[in-house]
This record gives C-alpha cells, sequence and structure tokens, in this order.
C-alpha cells in the first residue's frame, strides 16, 4: 500500500522547512559580518534584504503551517527535495543584487552549482565580485557538501524522528554510527580539524607567493571549500590558473582527495585501524581507476612535457574524479584536447567519489559492485550448473554481495547513465558538438563542474534550467526527489 | 654596445609581435605557439612571486592569462591592481606566448615589455537606493512576523499551561 499525504503531512513538511530556512538565514551572517568588516556597503545591503527576505519565509511558514505530526520518513524526502530547491533560491538573491549576473536564472544556476557542489559558474566578471559575494559563493559548497538537511540536523532537535530520512534523503546511504545526528556532528568535526588544517596550508604558501595576509586568509578559506567539499569555485575567473603555483596545486589534490573519501573510511581510519585504507573496496577502485584514466588520459596528450602533464593531465583527471572541478587549464583548452583523453575525464567524471562523502557521479562503491558481479556472472557461467558461488568485497568489514547490493548498484548505474545521456542529448539539439554536449552534461549531473566552454551566460535558457535540474537530482541521487514526485501523483490518484 | 643590442632585439620583438586580443590566441593556440603576442588588458589581482621570478594576470575581454617575468621592476609603474572596487591598470603586455610552457607546465606568455596605457582608480560601489528601501520594507516585515510568531508562541504556551 502507498501512504498518500494529507493536509496535515503538508503542514508539517513546510514546518519543518521553515525551521530549516532560519537555520539558511543563520549562516548567512557570515557574509553579512564579512561585508561590514570589509566595509562593502552594496554587498552588505545585499546580504541584509536576504537575511530579512529568508528569515520572513522561514517565518512565516512557522506561522501558517503548524507542526501536525510527528517527522516521519515521507517528510523527510519532501523536505529535502523542496529544501534544496528553496535554498538555491534564496541563495541567488544575494548573487543577483551584485549585478555580476545576467538574470535571476543565472544567479539561481550559480547558487545551485553551490550547493550541489558542482562548480559550473555563469557569474560574470568575477575578479572584481566582492568579498562578502565571494564568501558566500563558496559558503554554499561548504553548507550543501556537508548537507543543508544534514547541518540543520546537527541542531535541530524537532525532526530526530526523521533523522535518517533526511540522511539518506541527501544521497549518505551509510551511517558511520549508530545514531544519525551523532554521525552528522561527526561529518562537522571531521570537516572543522580538515578546515583549520586547509586553511593554515592555503594560506602559508598564499602568503609566500606574495599575497596579503587578510586576503591569503580569505583565499585559502574559500580554496578549502572548494577542494574538501568538491565544488570546485575559485575567486578568480582563471579558477586555479590565477595562483601560479605547483605547492597550492599540489595541497589541492590532497583535500579533493580527503573530500572524496568516504566519511565512515574517515572514522575508519582516526578512530579504529589505518590499515583499512589498502583493504578497502573503495579505496581501490579508486586507485585502479585513477591508474587506468591517468594512462589513457596521458597517451591522449603525450608530449607535452612532464610538468604539463602533471598539471595540465593528472590534476585534471583528479578534479573530474573527485567531482571537485577545479582547473589550472586556460580557456578553451579542455575541449581541445585530444578525443582520448577528454574521454577519459569523461569517465572519471562519471564514477565520482565514495559514498558519504561529498562528491557526485555513480560513486566508486556502485561502479565496483557493478564490474565485481559481471565478473561474478562470467564465473559463475564456468562452474557447475547447480553451483552456488558468492563474492565478498572489504568495505570496513567483508561483506557478501548480495542480489540486493548489486541490484541496487546497478539502479543508481542506470538511473546516472540515463540522465548523462538526457543531458547530452538536449545539449546536441541545441546544435552543441555530441562529445561536448556529453562533457557538459555529466560534468553537471555529476556535480563536477569542469567545462568545455558550453556552460556560459549566454546559452539557451532551457539548457540553463535543464542543468539546474541535473545537478539537483544528481546531488540528491534521484530517491527522495521520485519518492517525492511519486507522493504527489498518489494525491491525483485519490 | 650590449645596450644597442637589447635595444635592437626589443624592438624587433615588438615589430614581430601579435598584436591580437587574448580569445584569438586561446582560441588557435598552436598558430600563436612560441611567438611574439602582444595583449591589452587590465592588471588584476597581485604581483605574485614563484620560485623562479613573479607573475601577473592579466583580464582580457573577460579572459585571464599569466604573464611570467623574472624582473619585478617591470612592474615598477604599476600603481592599481583591480579587485572589487579598483580597475587595475590597463597595460599593453608584449611578450612570448607558450601554449604548453615547459618550464611551467601551463598555457602562459612570458613578459618582455609592459607599458601602462591607462591607469587604474579606485570605483567605490554606492549603495542603490532601491536596495535601502528593499532592506527596510524586509526587515519590517520581518520583524512582524516575528512579533507574530512569539505571540503565538505565548497564547500556544499560555493554553498548555491552562490545561496542566
Amino acid at each position: 500500500m502507498i501512504i498518500s499525504p494529507d493536509r496535515k503531512d503538508f503542514s508539517t513538511i513546510f514546518n519543518i522547512l521553515g525551521r530549516l530556512t532560519l537555520g539558511l538565514a543563520a549562516f548567512m551572517i557570515i557574509p553579512l559580518a564579512v561585508a561590514f568588516f570589509k566595509r562593502e556597503a552594496s554587498p552588505f545591503y545585499d546580504f541584509l534584504i536576504t537575511f530579512f527576505a529568508t528569515v520572513s519565509v522561514g517565518l512565516l511558514l512557522l506561522i501558517l503551517f503548524p507542526l501536525r505530526k510527528e517527522a516521519s520518513w515521507m517528510h523527510a524526502f519532501f523536505t529535502v527535495s523542496g529544501g534544496w530547491i528553496v535554498f538555491s533560491l534564496l541563495g541567488a538573491i544575494p548573487l543577483y543584487l551584485s549585478s555580476h549576473f545576467l538574470s535571476f536564472v543565472d544567479a539561481w544556476f550559480e547558487s545551485m552549482s553551490g550547493f550541489a557542489t558542482t562548480g559550473l559558474v555563469l557569474v560574470q566578471d568575477l575578479d572584481h565580485l566582492s568579498f562578502s559575494h565571494n564568501m558566500w559563493r563558496h559558503l554554499t559548497m561548504f553548507i550543501g557538501g556537508q548537507g543543508i538537511i544534514l547541518a540543520s540536523l546537527s541542531v535541530l532537535t524537532k525532526a530526530r524522528g526523521a533523522a535518517v530520512g533526511f540522511y539518506i534523503g541527501e544521497a549518505r546511504s551509510e551511517k558511520i554510527l549508530p545514531n544519525v545526528v551523532d554521525t552528522a556532528r561527526f561529518i562537522w568535526k571531521v570537516s572543522f580539524v580538515y578546515l583549520i588544517l586547509g586553511t593554515i596550508m592555503f594560506s602559508t604558501i598564499l602568503y609566500f607567493s606574495g599575497m596579503n595576509l587578510d586576503k591569503s586568509i580569505f583565499h585559502a578559506v574559500w580554496l578549502f571549500f572548494a577542494s574538501f567539499d568538491t565544488g570546485g569555485f575559485a575567486p578568480n575567473a582563471q579558477n586555479m590558473a590565477y595562483y601560479h603555483s605547483f605547492p597550492l596545486e599540489a595541497a589541492a589534490i590532497v583535500f579533493m582527495i580527503l573530500g572524496a573519501f568516504n566519511f565512515n573510511l574517515h572514522f575508519w581510519i582516526w578512530m579504529k585501524s589505518k590499515k583499512e585504507i589498502y583493504k578497502n573496496f573503495e579505496m581501490k577502485t579508486f586507485f585502479l581507476t585513477t591508474f587506468s584514466l591517468t594512462a589513457i588520459l596521458y597517451f591522449g596528450i603525450k608530449g607535452i612535457g612532464n610538468v604539463a602533464m602533471f598539471k595540465k593531465g593528472f590534476f585534471q583527471l583528479i578534479s573530474a574524479h573527485t567531482g571537485c572541478g577545479f582547473t589550472n587549464l586556460a580557456w578553451g583548452e579542455l575541449d581541445k584536447f585530444p578525443p582520448l583523453s577528454l574521454l577519459a575525464i569523461i569517465f572519471a567524471m562519471m564514477i565520482g567519489g565514495g559514498v558519504c562523502s561529498t562528491t557526485g557521479g555513480i560513486k566508486l562503491m556502485r561502479v565496483g559492485i557493478v564490474f565485481k558481479a559481471i565478473f561474478m556472472e562470467v564465473k559463475r557461467w564456468m562452474m557447475p550448473f547447480k553451483s552456488v558461488y558468492k563474492d565478498k568485497i572489504h568495505h570496513l568489514q567483508d561483506m557478501v554481495l548480495s542480489d540486493k547490493r548489486i541490484k541496487d548498484a546497478f539502479l543508481f548505474f542506470v538511473l546516472f547513465l540515463i540522465t548523462y545521456v538526457g543531458g547530452g542529448v538536449v545539449g546536441m539539439f541545441f546544435g552543441y558538438d555530441p562529445m561536448l554536449s556529453l562533457f557538459e552534461s555529466v560534468s553537471a549531473t555529476a556535480n563536477v563542474g569542469l567545462t568545455v566552454g558550453i556552460t556560459a551566460p549566454t546559452m539557451p535558457l532551457l539548457l540553463k534550467l535543464v542543468y539546474i535540474l541535473q545537478m539537483w537530482l544528481g546531488r540528491l541521487e534521484f530517491l527522495s526527489i521520485f519518492v517525492a514526485i511519486g507522493f504527489i501523483m498518489s494525491l491525483f490518484k485519490k | 654596445m650590449k645596450i644597442k643590442i637589447i635595444v635592437l632585439i626589443l624592438c624587433c620583438t615588438s615589430l614581430g609581435a601579435h598584436a591580437a586580443d587574448l580569445k584569438a590566441i586561446l582560441s588557435f593556440p598552436d598558430k600563436f605557439n612560441e611567438q611574439a603576442v602582444e595583449i591589452e588588458g587590465e592588471l588584476i589581482g597581485e604581483l605574485l612571486k614563484s620560485t623562479d621570478g613573479f607573475w601577473a594576470n592579466i583580464l582580457s575581454d573577460g579572459l585571464g592569462i599569466g604573464f611570467f617575468t623574472e624582473n619585478k621592476t617591470i612592474f615598477d609603474k604599476v600603481s592599481y591592481w583591480g579587485a572589487y572596487q579598483i580597475q587595475g591598470d590597463t597595460v599593453l603586455a608584449s611578450g612570448t606566448f607558450y601554449k604548453d610552457c615547459l618550464v611551467h607546465g601551463e598555457t602562459d606568455i612570458h613578459l618582455q615589455r609592459l607599458e601602462v596605457i591607462k591607469p587604474g582608480n579606485v570605483e567605490v560601489v554606492s549603495v542603490l537606493p532601491f536596495k535601502r528601501k528593499l532592506a527596510k520594507i524586509f526587515g519590517i516585515i520581518c520583524l512582524t512576523l516575528l512579533a507574530i510568531y512569539l505571540i503565538k508562541l505565548l497564547v500556544i504556551r499560555f493554553k498548555h499551561g491552562k490545561r496542566t
């Protein structure tokens, strides 16, 4: 029997959404403070308007929709899928008011790109954007990467009944600790420790590169948000190429990889056994895919010198694989990569990082399981007819590769593939090159942010909306959105 | 004699330079690879140090590229670097374009000459009147809603208290 929501359910959903909106408003105090202390008058008003508007929306929802029911899974899925739309729209207001965007849709695109940790940009004249707006752009990645709802869940108490629903709704299929709220808090703790480490590391490099201390700290925080939360925004139009710093790029690679690790793996390495890193199925898949895709990429771009091979090849591949989207390439350089190298990057983007990490894409675990299942099937055919054969994988502990696990992996594998290709077809419909259309579609869906030049303020409006949809679907991994749509459909069947 | 030769080389370099916009250069990197180029654009950010020299980034037609030089004094005449509320100096930079620089591993231009053609300036972005008005309106709405919400909470607590 399918549960169909009633009026009380919607009242509960909007009530929770109101509380979460107030949580988002709390985050807006940070850029507001930056604007105040940096004496950026116009941006200060941009954030003041947005702060008041966000608080008003939150309060209005709380006043109009009382909490009529105990929050459950159904409410969680609705809240998660609707919440991301509401938050990205509210988050777009200060960006639009900055006058650095051609339209509100462009600002919404940027905001969704930030919250979904994608990194595709439509901002104009980025090099003259204020500190506070840059702080907000990068903060959206941190909030989105950690999980907007998860962020609020760490501080909210009323919605704990639906905690697991919120957690899974934001595309996290594994718990680290028995309690989801404790898991959320652990994820925040890990992130804050790395935030401190990352800020120290990046700011030291930038300070010794000639940047003043104040600016180097700001840039360091933003680069940390962008690398660890695998977002890929940067405060300059040239992205990482602005800094011309090998140590900075090396540090970014470290944080991109750390961000792509399963948070469970962080927990295991911190608290239990460091050896897990060598035995873990996701890590083995990561090393295997990185090695093979690097080989393919290098084969395509060979002959440009070792330093360029590392900077242009390996950096891009890691950026794609971890779903970060940082680039140190010049404008128009990526689309001139040989098709083989471009294909290697597309595959890296498609795969993504670990489950329960800040990355998008199909995820290492699922890709690994799909390939292992294919090998298992081949082996099975090679065995006597009545023999039973089950394979194991090691992910924190030895696990039998059950049919359910394989089915789940294939389900997500297919859903992602359909979305990748679907977006590519839409791009082709607008006259873009098939390979480049596929690249951009994969980049949007897998929340990567590398671009071959299609994403630009001048691109068709419909394509912008399609990419927004893809970023949203990809970040939430379909489930909560599909379930929410299913509940809405059930209303019409009543 | 030595100075005369350097001047002659510089003259020849600037005479042979392709005065192309950055978009054209980056669109056809093979054509311009290892060629002398001249780019007009705004200096942005700051002068960055590296182990072997200095880097400056120039923004031209919305696109940026790094210029490398070992000679810091080339920037002595620069007064403004572009940032928020700062329009950087507009410069004419000439140097050699490298599609895949073997030394730095990136697409860059090794700077030979830099000429400030228009000094930059500080541009204070004033707050538009509609923003002040909007902030006031939303502020009032926000406070009103907060008051309603708090009253509602008090009423609920009062009712709850009466019941218990």
